[in-house]
């Protein structure tokens, strides 16, 4: 491989993004991988299973990769229809910390009709007064095992939903009990859930990022890595972490513009449940990108030959800066290339949230750059002439709180391995 | 050098560590040692053919070797990587067919012949017990071979008195971990309380011997030596951290 797009001067500056810096570190995550893949204990009981949505480009990536170079593979790895709101339902017949955490942070100071909904995805279930209270996780808990009426109607909806994931689960997994989740990240929530709700599997969880940006409790990191960035702030040392200055880039590539999974439908004759992601065209649809980034960073990938192999880890390192470059020290350019469309908020329900904060949501120029999905970018658009000293003062308190954060760790001699 | 000599009380076997404890290693830290390996191995490989640049090696060891841990303490923490695999890992992504794999093995083992010493004093102390009948064996978390360790103690220590080698690498079961003493007695057919288990890691040698009911006693590298080690290790970071990175401007040169 030369380095160079093969037609440069026919891409889009999106394009060119793609090819030179996310293309480069989406063949380092592939890589890894695959290193993880090869060095994984008893591989042949293990099955890696790309989560829906952002795990389908993951698994494009990674296929174009493979083949591409040649390697061989030791674990064998599929697809799994899955989100949040479907690994939650695993444990909804006996309400753990995983699921109430989970659910009082998605559905914090909302009703519990509301939550009851999303986890049912039906909305015409009558439920009594004491549902519209506001979420509280013990609360929840002790409604949704009761032996009411209504109790009953949402536990059976709940029920009839995951025994169709598991279906899909069993089919997906072909009778290993080693379970690889491959996924975006950051907290792994998925993988939270499903470890909790389905017990009698072994469950990890190979990350693009991890991070703990919430501060939660962190049961399952033990199971659970972040393959291309591992971090709970970003520092400004570390150039990889500059992928949590502005994550829903990296969200926003890896998703294709499919419905997240919500529900299955009944197994056909023979076959086995289908998501609602499955729709017409929806394997087509992995790789559809308008926009540019991802078709750039497939095109490096199919670029790519085995002579290309050793230089991996080392053109990232490159490409990792640069994409530092762009997300942190943004030029208004930068900000028009990397201008995202609204992401939705998930969940089961369709609420929808802007890259960056409006009028409405936030009132001051301050308050609207804290609100938005990538304040730097933010910065540059509301400051136009004076942003390069916004990004300054942004830097120079990541850099305060990270030292903080390093501080704290080593106090408590809890430093990563 | 004079060494103080441990109790050896009713023990009837006697386990040693191997690095750094039969078998010292110098002031370079891991990070030059695999430096060293990798400029080797680039040398090596071309003269057979195969141009790859000693850094590309070197970058390419490092980032198999931590993944492989990674995967393996993240599935199961007690057990061990092989050289083997890693060195088939490396030779896939370099390109290598078996002949490529094979320098890549041996570069590893010409550098640590060349950069291990035997601990004399601890030798000639094990030399007394064998004479007296107590068995002599090495216990090492390595990701070697028993047939790898067997060589560099043959090579740098000829006529020792070990009898029997037990590696990780092997048993799939680290000391650090503790995993591997119970496998160890096990295969030796001994009880904790005959054995008497020398080291120099403390986790490893000493506190995990002894959670297992073996007698365990520590010797340790001198300080200007581990004062040394890590001085070479922030140099090698240093180096590394200040290299220009990408394949236009490799590490090459500062391997020289």
């Amino acid at each position: 491989m030369t380095g160079q797009p093969r037609s440069a001067s026919t891409r889009t500056a999106a394009q060119t993004f793609g090819y030179t810096v996310l293309g480069p570190i989406l063949t380092e995550f592939s890589l890894r991988l695959w290193l993880y893949q090869r060095f994984f204990p008893q591989p042949d009981d293990a099955v890696l299973l790309f989560c829906a949505r952002g795990g389908l480009r993951m698994r494009m990536v990674y296929e174009g990769f493979l083949a591409r170079t040649d390697l061989p593979v030791t674990v064998p790895h599929e697809s799994l229809m899955v989100s949040r709101l479907v690994a939650a339902r695993t444990g909804a017949a006996n309400p753990g910390e995983a699921l109430l955490s989970e659910l009082g942070r998605e559905f914090a100071g909302r009703p519990m009709n509301e939550v009851a909904a999303a986890l049912a995805q039906r909305d015409d279930i009558a439920l009594g007064p004491a549902w519209k209270g506001t979420f509280q996780a013990k609360r929840f808990a002790d409604l949704l095992t009761a032996a009411d009426p209504w109790a009953l109607a949402i536990r059976r909806e709940i029920a009839v939903q995951d025994e169709r994931f598991r279906a899909h689960l069993d089919a997906r997994t072909s009778g290993r009990r080693t379970v690889i989740l491959c996924d975006t990240g950051l907290y792994g929530s998925t993988v939270r859930l499903l470890r909790d709700g389905i017990a009698d599997r072994r469950w990890f969880c190979l990350q693009f990022a991890r991070s703990n940006y919430k501060r939660l409790a962190t049961p399952h990191f033990d199971c659970t890595r972040g393959l291309s960035v591992e971090s709970d702030v970003y520092r400004p040392w570390d150039v990889r972490t500059s992928a949590l200055r502005f994550w829903h880039l990296i969200e926003a590539v890896l998703e294709p513009d499919l419905p997240s999974v919500r529900v299955f439908a009944p197994a056909e004759s023979g076959a086995t449940p289908k998501s609602n992601l499955e729709i017409e065209g929806w394997q087509e649809r992995i790789g559809h990108d308008e926009k540019g980034l991802f078709s750039g960073a497939m095109a490096y990938v199919e670029d790519l030959d085995r002579a290309a192999l050793p230089d991996v880890s080392a053109r990232a390192d490159l490409a990792w800066r640069q994409f530092r470059r762009a997300v942190v020290w943004p030029d208004r350019a930068a900000v028009d290339l990397l201008s995202l469309d609204d992401r939705s908020r998930d969940f089961g329900r369709i609420e929808r949230v802007a890259q960056f904060a409006g009028r409405a949501g936030a009132p001051g120029p301050l308050a609207r750059i804290r609100e938005s999905l990538w304040r730097e970018g933010a910065v540059v658009r509301l400051f136009p002439d004076l942003g390069r000293a916004g990004l300054g003062l942004i830097e120079l308190a990541h850099s305060g709180r990270a030292l903080q954060a390093q501080g704290r760790r080593m106090i408590s001699g809890g430093a990563h391995r | 050098m004079q060494m103080r000599p441990p109790e050896i009380g009713h023990a009837t076997l006697v386990s040693c560590d191997v690095f750094d404890t039969l078998l010292h290693r110098d002031h370079r830290s891991e990070t030059r040692r695999l430096r060293d390996v990798a400029v080797l191995a680039s040398r090596r490989l071309a003269e057979c053919g195969f141009v790859r640049d000693p850094a590309t090696v070197w970058r390419t060891r490092i980032d198999v070797q931590r993944h492989a841990y990674r995967a393996l303490d993240l599935a199961d923490p007690s057990g061990d990587v092989r050289f083997a695999d890693i060195v088939d890992a490396m030779s896939q992504i370099l390109a290598l067919d078996a002949r490529g794999a094979a320098i890549l093995h041996e570069a590893e083992i010409a550098v640590e012949r060349r950069q291990l010493a035997p601990n004399q004093p601890l030798f000639s102390w094990l030399g007394t017990q064998a004479k007296a009948g107590r068995r002599i064996i090495a216990v090492s978390d390595t990701y070697h071979t028993a047939a790898t360790i067997a060589h560099l103690l043959d090579t740098l220590a000829p006529g020792h008195p070990i009898a029997a080698i037990h590696t990780s690498a092997d048993y799939d079961a680290t000391k650090r971990t503790g995993a591997i003493f119970p496998k160890v007695l096990h295969v030796e057919g001994v009880h904790p309380g005959d054995v008497l288990h020398i080291g120099d890691d403390f986790t490893a040698d000493v506190a995990m011997a002894r959670a297992k009911g073996i007698r365990a006693w520590q010797v340790v590298r001198p300080r200007h030596v581990r004062l040394r080690r890590k001085m070479d290790a922030v140099r090698a970071r240093l180096l590394h951290a200040l290299s220009p990175t990408g394949p236009s401007a490799r590490l090459g040169s500062r391997f020289a």
